[in-house]
């Protein structure tokens, strides 16, 4: 792994600890708080800290490090994490995530993060321990302002890394040819000194020409960081010992080496004295000290190689030594083994995979039909059985539980509450209620403004709430669950609810609608997505400037789902947000219409009927369905689909009295609807294949699919298909549309 | 790039795919064609303005493809048994994009150098001038050498697309 992977790992590493401090600070925030959740707490801050000194992140050491001793006497129960603390706390977490994720883009414009950094130190003063720990915290504020600039800087030009190669007795087999990498490293600088070892060498009747038994200690001046110098030896890193020290290294680091080496310590020794690395006074020195015991530290401290650095912390820790290292592939090791961490593409690359199966798949199941072979048809039924469930294995891999993006909302709520001045309750329902990943990651924007939507306007001030004897805590919950094939996401509070009277004003105020303009209360509510609407009486830091409800429809919508809204005046309202479950593969129903072939998803369909035995009410495309008024669109029309499948557009279509005989009873959001279509082909699986950006504008039609024969079967987008329908009713009868449009909405919903 | 054969290495020479709609000649660089198919049906999409002939299944992936003899404003394409279809990759935009063009015949891959390429005429050749990346001669033939990026474009294809809809 290059230093540069490794650095990645840390940074998704660090991000869990963050995640984690954040849920555990929350629960205490809240009342509960024990030994283990302070030990939980403290574990990640030293994690964080602890990874950090790996990769000689410097700032984010000596930062966390002071919030570290104060969870260390929280866990001692030296003093209590009461709300002030906690508030900094939280704020301390923010600190480090920002230093974190600074740290991945060679810190720039750190100024700023700098001065938070301080401030949060001081802040923290009143409960880090004073006698010992003010002077690290000092010495934190001090390094923390100075800048902490990469590894470059720390090196001294006439400064020598020293590298010792203990490359695996395979080297040569596996095709590396030790040469090779000395050649590389001319190449980044100028070795200095190079020093074969042949200890190693066996007697010459063991002699195996294919082994390589020579050692190298390097002695190599150059301006390269560590991570260059590292990935010189990225192909043998694994079976071989490498330990790069950089300049500056302190003496004992230099015994530590030659300690651990397999090589008698005085040869050694003698070698590193001729690389440069060491003096033979410093040598002698340190060896007989090692031989006793311990000395006077004072004494210790001040034998560091070359320059003599103020301050032990202070010295830019950057040694990855090989046994760090080695610690930390056994941790990764450990954890792999309860979950992997896998490439999304892969992922994605494998659900494709299937869903070439299923077209092959179901390309098979015609050929078995033909066939007519009866046992045939039964080993291909059963092949379909286990495609499907490796289908279904398949997208569930890429299904997360929506709880880990509604538990971020704890904090936002928690903190706009306190901002606002209201009391504010996040109930959560739902939280391991699975959805697509894909759909996870863009839910968190338009979740977020609704949100702080509620927050903002839904919910009275505690004021407000005790006047209308209501209790003085607010309740926002955010729930998700399953419903006909769909996921639907609500979020509801129990806050004023909407003006209806405020956004009709709105509505004409802006020239959106006109006063005459009879509309139902969920189109009534509808308006406030659109851009520029907002009916918050001031503008407040977090919402009524009227951006954010367009976004968060056009997202929703993006991915193939809808919102809809209730509210009842001094109720509260709902947002509820209705997705499909994954974006992938579908269960559909293949229809067929003029020849061209659709796929309508199952999870919308209700039922089949034969459109010939009902007769349309009053020559309107309504049918009367056990009583109920239900609508329906023509395929054919609404696709301007003419029965050949030559080019030329023939717009007299409707004059050919051709006339489907299939109506599919479709429902989206609790409303019906049904589709007219000449032939039902029954029940398929599809892998959505999208038509691509350049068939954007076409409504009504989600994606494309590949049917067993080969031939391409377009999806319709139901809601969006209805929404053509109306658009075309509208622009036909535009004139006697605001009666009419009324009465032929609303039925279908009783 | 595809400096191949001449020993004189400052006339750069590039190969073109060139076809044939209509009675004329067109010549695309041969790096943005993938492959040549048999024209064996297509589904089309309803709605569409008459450039965008359909789609197809090309071994599983779902492509556009175009009548490039409309787009460049001309009688749409007369299909018969030798019609083929030039798939064209583009990678414009950081967007990867498949698309396939309706031709009567493909020729022949042909090399020519940079000196033999000339600017497209400001006008005369009936076909926006940005399409033409130049005009190549061969022998006593005109080569039109068209720019599959600009010609091909799918936002501007998109933006034809939405304006057709509306």
């Amino acid at each position: 792994m290059s230093l540069d992977a490794a650095l990645q790992t840390y940074y998704v590493e660090a991000q869990e600890h963050l995640e984690s401090m954040e849920s555990v600070l929350l629960q205490i925030d809240e009342g509960e708080c024990n030994d283990d959740m302070l030990n939980d707490i403290f574990r990640s801050a030293h994690t964080i800290k602890g990874s950090a000194g790996i990769f000689g992140l410097d700032h984010i050491v000596s930062f966390t490090h002071v919030v570290e001793n104060v969870l260390d006497r929280a866990r001692d129960n030296e003093i209590t994490l009461d709300h002030d603390l906690i508030n900094i706390l939280f704020k301390c977490r923010d600190h480090i995530a920002n230093l974190v994720s600074l740290s991945l883009d060679d810190f720039q414009d750190e100024t700023e993060l700098q001065q938070t950094g301080k401030h949060l130190l001081i802040s923290l003063l009143p409960w880090s321990n004073e006698d010992l720990n003010s002077s690290a915290t000092e010495e934190a504020v001090t390094e923390i302002t100075k800048q902490p600039t990469s590894l470059q800087k720390a090196i001294d030009d006439n400064k020598c890394w020293h590298i010792s190669l203990r490359l695996s007795n395979d080297c040569l087999r596996n095709g590396m040819d030790p040469l090779s990498f000395i050649k590389f490293l001319s190449s980044l600088g100028e070795i200095k000194h190079i020093e074969c070892l042949t200890d190693n060498f066996p007697p010459l009747s063991e002699f195996d020409p294919e082994n390589l038994y020579l050692a190298y200690e390097i002695s190599l001046q150059s301006n390269a960081d560590l991570a260059t110098i590292e990935n010189t030896f990225m192909f043998v890193q694994d079976d071989s010992d490498i330990v790069i020290l950089p300049p500056d290294t302190k003496v004992d680091d230099y015994i530590k080496l030659i300690e651990n080496l397999p090589e008698s310590k005085e040869r050694l020794g003698e070698i590193l004295v001729r690389c440069g690395a060491l003096t033979q006074n410093s040598l002698e020195q340190s060896l007989t000290r090692q031989s006793q015991t311990l000395q006077d530290p004072e004494q210790e401290n001040k034998q560091l190689l070359g320059e003599v650095l103020t301050q032990q912390s202070t010295v830019p820790k950057k040694v990855v030594n090989a046994a760090l290292n080695k610690q930390k592939q056994n941790q990764n090791a450990a954890s792999e083994s309860k979950q992997i961490r896998v490439d999304s593409d892969r992922l994605d690359h494998l659900i494709n995979l299937i869903g070439e199966l299923l077209i092959n798949q179901q390309r098979i199941d015609l050929l078995a039909n033909k066939v007519g072979e009866a046992s045939l048809i039964e080993a291909v039924d059963d092949f379909e059985g286990f495609t499907e469930q490796i289908r279904d294995a398949a997208l569930s891999l890429r299904m997360v539980p929506i709880g880990g993006t509604f538990q971020k909302f704890k904090r936002l709520v928690r903190d706009t509450a306190q901002d606002l001045g209201k009391d504010i309750e996040l109930i959560i329902e739902g939280a391991d209620t699975e959805l697509d990943r894909l759909m996870v990651e863009k839910l968190a924007d338009p979740l977020t403004h609704i949100v702080r939507n509620a927050m903002d306007h839904g919910l009275e001030s505690i004021e407000q709430r005790q006047a209308a004897g209501k209790p003085t805590k607010g309740q926002l919950k955010l729930a998700a669950y399953h419903d006909a094939g769909h996921i639907v996401i609500a979020i509801s509070d129990d806050g004023n609810g909407i003006d209806k009277e405020r956004v009709r004003e709105k509505a004409i105020d802006k020239g959106i609608i006109n006063t005459e303009t009879i509309m139902t209360d969920n189109e009534l509510f509808h308006l406030i997505f659109h851009p520029g609407f907002s009916t918050a009486q001031e503008v407040t830091n977090l919402s009524g400037r009227g951006v954010g409800m367009d976004v968060v429809k056009r997202n929703v919508e993006a991915l193939q789902g809808n919102i809809e809204i209730s509210s009842d005046t001094g109720q509260g309202s709902t947002f509820k947000i209705r997705l499909p479950l994954t974006l992938a593969i579908i269960d559909g129903f293949h229809v067929e219409s003029q020849n061209t072939h659709f796929i309508i998803p199952q999870a919308t369909i209700i039922e089949c009927i034969d459109l010939n035995a009902h007769i349309d009410i009053e020559g309107r495309h309504c049918i009367n369905l056990r009583g109920d008024m239900i609508p329906y669109l023509n395929m054919e029309e609404i696709f301007n689909l003419t029965p050949s499948l030559k080019q030329e557009t023939d717009k007299g279509s409707e004059s050919k009295k051709h006339h489907s005989s299939e109506l599919v009873i479709v429902q989206f959001g609790g409303e019906m609807a049904g589709i007219a279509v000449d032939k039902l082909n029954g029940e398929i699986q599809t892998v959505v294949k999208p038509l691509g950006p350049i068939f954007k504008a076409l409504k009504g039609i989600g994606g494309s699919s590949l049917l067993g024969n080969g031939d391409i079967a377009f999806i319709l987008d139901i809601p969006q298909l209805i929404e053509l329908a109306i658009g075309n009713e509208t622009s036909l009868t535009n004139s006697y549309k605001s009666k009419n449009e009324n009465s032929s909405q609303n039925s279908p919903t009783e | 790039m595809q400096n191949t054969g001449t020993s004189d290495s400052q006339s750069k020479t590039s190969q073109f795919l060139t076809f044939t709609i209509g009675k004329e000649n067109f010549g695309m660089d041969l790096h943005q064609t993938r492959e040549i198919i048999e024209y064996a049906g297509i589904t089309q999409v309803p709605l569409m303005p008459q450039f965008l002939s359909g789609v197809i299944n090309l071994r599983g992936e779902v492509v556009p493809v175009i009548d490039l003899s409309v787009r460049l404003g001309r009688e749409a394409i007369t299909l018969h048994k030798r019609t083929c279809v030039i798939v064209v990759e583009l990678n414009s935009f950081e967007q990867h994009c498949v698309l396939g063009l309706l031709a009567d015949a493909v020729n022949e891959v042909i090399e020519i150098s940079a000196d033999n390429i000339e600017d497209a005429p400001a006008f005369g050749a009936k076909i926006r001038a940005e399409f033409i990346q130049g005009i190549a001669k061969k022998g006593e033939e005109f080569i039109v050498l068209l720019d599959a990026e600009k010609t091909l474009s799918p936002i501007e294809l998109a933006y034809l697309v939405e304006a057709e809809l509306q």
